[in-house]
């Protein structure tokens, strides 16, 4: 299960969504926008909540194969126990909120959680993280998207690929991957 | 509304949201709003919104997760107009 939203918080707060009435009644439930509303910081609350919802969009794309648009007001936030349910699923995320962005997700305990700063060229900076986690030559390794069009990556040579998950907003990116050894 | 009509609404309104200029250099009913014009998704929500705005209609969240290209969008707002 592997799924991962940042948002950049000094391009998501000039947006004031926090105030945008109609923007909060076609993503949030009521129970969410009370959430919201009475916080102290609504739009760290708001963007939080949103991370949320598209962290677990995508773990559930990846795990029902789907292939709709994020329809956020489906996603029920809660909190408390930092989770989110979709249909019959439930998932179970981690949050990172510091005063330059929020990022959630949703992995197995191993997986590894890179964030990089100022990356501008995550595709090329992607081999990199990978190879330095695996401790493995960038040579041998291989990122793709597959049938799906779901980010993957695996050793050259080898045919069984690995779930990627990446995010990327303002000057933010995010990656949650497992070893290729683990 | 011709369906050119409807397409030219489209563009104008989805412009400040695009992240890749290149997308809108060939701008049709296959345009994909991810994909093609890298739109992010809490964006995706301002386009509906403005659609709504501009058409007088009423985009259900249901409709909305259809909403993968222009001609999706072209196919739920003259069904909205129709109805």
């Amino acid at each position: 299960m592997i799924g991962n939203d940042i948002v950049d918080l000094t391009l998501a707060r000039k947006e004031n969504k926090s105030g945008l009435d109609r923007y909060l009644r076609k993503v949030f439930s009521e129970k969410e926008i009370e959430m919201i509303r009475s916080s102290e910081d609504p739009e760290l609350v708001l963007w939080q909540l949103w991370s949320m919802k598209e962290a677990t969009y995508k773990a559930h794309q990846r795990n029902t194969n789907f292939k709709k648009i994020l329809n956020p007001i489906k996603y029920q936030c809660d909190l408390t126990t930092v989770s989110v349910d979709i249909d019959n699923y439930s998932y179970k995320l981690s949050c990172t909120i510091t005063s330059d962005y929020v990022h959630s997700y949703i992995s197995w305990e191993k997986d590894q959680v890179k964030i990089l700063k100022n990356s501008d060229h995550l595709n090329a900076n992607l081999l990199e993280v990978l190879s330095e986690a695996n401790n493995m030559k960038k040579e041998a390794l291989l990122y793709f998207k597959n049938a799906n069009h779901l980010p993957v990556y695996s050793l050259q040579n080898k045919l069984e690929p690995l779930p990627l998950s990446l995010s990327h907003h303002g000057q933010f990116a995010a990656i949650v991957f497992p070893l290729i050894n683990s | 509304m011709t369906d050119k009509e409807i397409l030219e609404k489209i563009k104008n309104i989805v412009k400040p949201y695009v992240q890749r200029e290149e997308g809108l250099d060939n701008f049709s009913e296959s345009t994909d709003f991810l994909k093609d014009l890298e739109i992010n998704s809490a964006n995706l929500v301002d386009v509906v919104l403005d659609v709504e705005d501009e058409f007088n209609i009423e985009i259900d969240n249901d409709s909305m997760e259809g909403m993968h290209t222009v001609g999706d969008a072209k196919d739920i707002i003259q069904k909205k107009l129709a109805a």
